[in-house]
């Protein structure tokens, strides 16, 4: 491999994950590089939790995975100093106080800033002495982001990690994620159905359709490929010449989405404008537009 | 793995086993003491006529004292230690349920409660893990469970010299001083050592359904061995595999009971005997193939155990 792997944070070649005759993952190659945060977007049951899965080491799978240079399935442990996770919803123990979880990342990991999470978790209600079993659902997500915020990782996956929360606290999360955790030797992927509330802080756009990868490019490159027009429906005809992926009713006017059009071409039938991730991933998944 | 590392894990195997680990033997204790105290205050006010072996009567609990101070310091030594473990008998007895639920959740709650995918994201391996578990059942929940006997013996001495006190006898001559527990403690810490031993595989089978059972781990401990055992009886009309985990759980040490052991007493003591009998026996059973064959075994189950917790999900 050439040096310049030595950025990629992920690297899959033809990985590959099948439950009997289901292939979950379906020979998927690609490399994440170190600074991006990567939005992992598919639909439920497309493979997005079991390809995380195997990037964390909490499967076993066909084909060729290196995660920062290691195999995440043999060097799980190892990695972990480096790779920070929430793969699911209410995983911490249940039985312990949120003091005594913090005794434990603390005697454990060798990356965990005890006064950072102590001073995300003050911006919470959370108190240090109750049991997380007492918790309400949105105080353990809490609990868990700030520990996870509080680990100074190079590799940071969440999966669906806002499920729960109201909408400030999301908007919060997402915002301190950008401004106070990741940097440029940083790499986030994450996944969530909230895919507007993520969008401005992704550097990239994954989606996974039946286990394989249907788009891997970076927000840049998709508005520059993809644009949304909207015309007067007199001109809709016009537009459907040039080729459209989609198109929609759109309080009497018209819009379509192109793929790589011409965009001065475009701008003679009416305005553009640049298509949102959920948007472009309904088109991409069904043809049409929501 | 380092220091730092271990105490998290173990403080963590507290948290979790707390019940089990502290609370009823903490529970057990109380009750213990509470009899003790509350006996001994009852036996002074109620004990008028106390009859002996051989036909001699006693009146009252001085004059028990008395007849007590008279006997042969090794017989005092004796019946005064004896007391002190039949006393604690009932702490030591919970360690077998102990160890069998502890070791079933072990593997079990974390798959259950689904944290074991937050204890995954943390740079532990699966057999860091495995062990941090084992060690919490079989070495720390006895470690604890003795702290509480010897804190429940030291309180027996105290009430009993009390006792000796109160009704004008020395606490040393009659109590104190023949109390010596310290060569019975060393004898029960090899017993259950050398029993741990020839258990592993037991406790790595406990382990593995642990790590393996979809739901009620006890249920799959008792009943796939029991199907084993049974489809040996009637294949081949032979208990081999059974008599073999009976051997495992306890048999070996039947010894124990045999008055052979207990004869020698007057020569040179029972407890060097026993402890005699202690190291001829791990001695032996370094150099038997069946203790090898168990060890083999073990490591077996407990290679599964690990396997299964690594390729969870």
């Amino acid at each position: 491999m050439s040096a310049a792997n030595s950025h990629n944070v992920v690297e899959a070649r033809g990985l590959t994950k099948t439950y009997g005759t289901l292939r979950a993952v379906d020979n998927i190659s690609f490399d994440i590089p170190t600074g991006r945060i990567i939005g992992v977007i598919g639909s439920n049951g497309a493979g997005k939790t079991t390809m995380l899965n195997a990037v964390l080491g909490l499967l076993p799978y066909d084909g060729e995975l290196k995660v920062l240079g290691k195999d995440p399935l043999k060097d799980r442990a190892e990695l972990m100093h480096d790779v920070c996770f929430i793969a699911d919803v209410a995983t911490l123990p249940r039985w312990m106080r949120v003091s005594q979880v913090l005794d434990y990342v603390e005697g454990v990991h060798d990356r965990f800033d005890r006064a950072k999470a102590h001073a995300y978790l003050a911006r919470t209600e959370i108190p240090l002495n109750k049991r997380i079993r007492g918790l309400s659902k949105g105080m353990t997500v809490q609990l868990h982001l700030s520990i996870v915020m509080a680990i100074d990782a190079k590799l940071l996956v969440l999966d669906e990690p806002t499920l729960g929360l109201d909408i400030i606290f999301r908007k919060r999360f997402y915002s301190n994620l950008l401004a106070d955790y990741f940097d440029e030797d940083k790499t986030i992927i994450v996944t969530t159905h909230q895919v507007e509330e993520i969008e401005h802080i992704l550097t990239d756009a994954l989606f996974i359709k039946d286990g394989r990868i249907d788009l891997y490019a970076s927000l840049e490159e998709l508005a520059e490929t993809y644009t949304q027009l909207v015309t007067d429906t007199a001109r809709a005809d016009e537009a459907r010449a040039l080729g459209p992926l989609a198109e929609r009713d759109l309080l009497g006017r018209k819009a379509f989405v192109f793929e790589g059009a011409d965009k001065a071409k475009l701008a003679e039938l009416g305005e553009l404008h640049r298509i949102g991730l959920s948007d472009l991933f309904v088109v991409r998944m069904t043809g049409e537009m929501a | 793995m380092n220091t730092q590392t271990a105490k998290a894990l173990m403080t963590r195997e507290f948290i979790d086993n707390r019940m089990g680990f502290f609370t009823i033997p903490a529970i057990i204790s109380a009750i213990l003491l509470a009899v003790l105290i509350i006996s001994s205050i009852s036996a002074q006010l109620n004990v008028a006529t106390i009859e002996l072996d051989h036909g001699e009567r006693i009146e009252g609990f001085g004059a028990l004292l008395d007849h007590f101070s008279q006997v042969e310091l090794e017989q005092r030594r004796e019946i005064i230690t004896g007391a002190m473990f039949a006393f604690v008998m009932p702490v030591i007895l919970i360690l077998p349920f102990v160890i069998l639920f502890s070791l079933l959740s072990s593997l079990y709650d974390d798959r259950r409660n689904r944290s074991i995918l937050f204890w995954k994201s943390m740079p532990v391996s699966d057999g860091t893990e495995v062990a941090s578990k084992f060690t919490a059942s079989v070495i720390m929940a006895p470690a604890i469970l003795i702290g509480f006997a010897l804190v429940l013996q030291v309180a027996f001495l105290a009430v009993a010299s009390i006792v000796a006190v109160a009704h004008g006898g020395s606490a040393w001559s009659l109590i104190l001083g023949p109390a010596q527990p310290l060569s019975t403690w060393f004898f029960a810490i090899g017993q259950y050592l050398l029993w741990a031993l020839w258990a592993l595989p037991v406790l790595g089978w406990l382990m593995l359904v642990s790590a393996a059972a979809p739901k009620a781990p006890l249920l799959f401990a008792i009943v796939i061995p029991f199907v084993v055992a049974l489809l040996e009886e009637l294949a081949f009309d032979t208990n081999h595999f059974f008599f073999w985990i009976v051997n495992r759980i306890g048999g070996f040490h039947a010894k124990i009971g045999d008055p052979a052991i207990w004869d020698k007493e007057g020569d040179i003591g029972v407890n060097l005997v026993l402890a005699q009998d202690l190291a001829t026996r791990f001695g032996d059973s370094l150099v038997t193939v069946d203790f090898w064959l168990g060890t083999v075994i073990a490591v077996g189950l407990f290679w599964g155990a690990i396997q299964l917790r690594r390729f969870y999900r």
